[in-house]
């Protein structure tokens, strides 16, 4: 396996265990939390090649479900990487952080637009904070892997 | 190249196989995740941690409260993002639970069951943003409508109800004992529209912390 793309894994699954420890911590602590975990797999669907995708996804999906059966939720953690990643390879004209946090943005809106429906204008506010901290978080993440990149 | 593709598609398929066929170890890795590893002898730790496991779980049982004919579940595994707020018990449809019944922690009401399994339940707690429910508030039982969220709220409080600062807030929920109490009156405030009042609660549950809970059955039959 190349080199550089296994430090991309590597690097990429380490920030995804960090994102999935915080948010428990977080959310244990606080009763809220930002959407880092897909802010991560948003921010390296912007490097990653289809299948690595598939794996980060797919193994944050499998640790966050909290049922014996399939859910929403689970199955938008995969399928929004790869919409990144299909934007990415086709339409989208710029690639840094600010089109990272833009798009973790979206992401995080759609995600609970689709799995909470409604739900979510309780609290616009929540929404807010949420969509942009997951945002910043994902443009530090891009940002992580674009340094690695040069070096 | 071909090394490479290898290593991938071993890890794609251990991915996929994982998310379908072992769901339920991906909930166990999570609520075990920073466990610390024992290397003690096995005979000594499996009795230890039988030992330590009843002491564990009869104090869960007890700050549950779970009295007859409230069924004793355990809680498995809570919802991992924001705006629901949704506990997987112990039980299902095997142990007589189904949907509608009514969920108390501590005998404070937590939520209501809205999807049973076989040996499992789904409840949605009074910290989902969906939920909502008529409630009653102080002796004078002032009529009003709870709202879920991580900060719960009761709304279309009357502006002329005699209700202050500190009054208890009880569920008046078709199927369930009636009074069951949800959490205290903070600050009241006129709502948005100035029509009517409304409030923060102040529910002394932290739903992160709660192992164990007592599913009342509902009173009406489905």
């Amino acid at each position: 396996m190349n080199t550089f793309r296994l430090r991309h894994m590597i690097v990429g699954f380490l920030c995804l265990s960090i994102a999935l420890l915080l948010s428990w911590l977080m959310r244990g602590a606080a009763g809220w939390m930002p959407d880092i975990v897909l802010a991560t797999l948003v921010a390296f669907a912007f490097y990653g090649k289809l299948s690595d995708i598939f794996v980060l996804s797919g193994f944050a999906a499998w640790i966050s479900n909290w049922t014996d059966m399939f859910q929403a939720e689970t199955i938008l953690l995969v399928v929004l990487p790869f919409a990144v990643f299909g934007l990415r390879k086709t339409i989208l004209p710029f690639k840094n952080p600010f089109s990272v946090l833009l798009l973790t943005v979206g992401c995080v809106m759609a995600f609970y637009a689709i799995a909470v429906g409604r739900g979510v204008l309780s609290d616009p506010w929540m929404l807010a904070r949420t969509a942009m901290l997951s945002g910043l978080w994902g443009a530090f993440v891009y940002a992580f892997f674009s340094r690695m990149e040069i070096q | 190249m071909r090394r490479e593709s290898y290593t991938i598609g071993i890890l794609c398929v251990a991915v996929a196989f994982a998310v379908i066929f072992a769901a339920p170890l991906g909930r166990i890795m999570r609520q075990s995740f920073g466990e610390r590893a024992y290397s003690e002898g096995n005979a000594h730790i499996a009795q230890r941690t039988v030992c330590e496991t009843e002491q564990a779980l009869s104090k869960s049982l007890r700050d549950a409260r779970a009295a007859p004919p409230a069924i004793p579940a355990f809680v498995y595994s809570n919802y991992p993002f924001n705006f629901k707020d949704e506990l997987l018990i112990s039980g299902g449809a095997a142990r007589g639970m189904k949907k509608g019944d009514g969920v108390t922690a501590g005998e404070m009401l937590l939520g209501t069951i809205y999807e049973v399994f076989r040996e499992t339940a789904l409840v949605r707690t009074i910290f989902d943003a969906r939920t909502r429910f008529a409630v009653r508030i102080g002796e004078k039982g002032a009529d009003a409508l709870l709202v879920g969220g991580s900060t719960p709220r009761v709304t279309l409080i009357a502006k002329n109800a005699d209700i202050r600062e500190g009054d208890v807030i009880y569920a008046v929920y078709p199927g369930m004992p009636y009074g069951m109490p949800v959490g205290t009156l903070v600050r009241r405030v006129p709502s948005s529209d100035s029509l009517f009042d409304e409030s923060a609660i102040q529910v002394p549950l932290n739903p992160a912390d709660i192992r164990a809970v007592a599913v009342l059955p509902s009173l009406s039959s489905e």
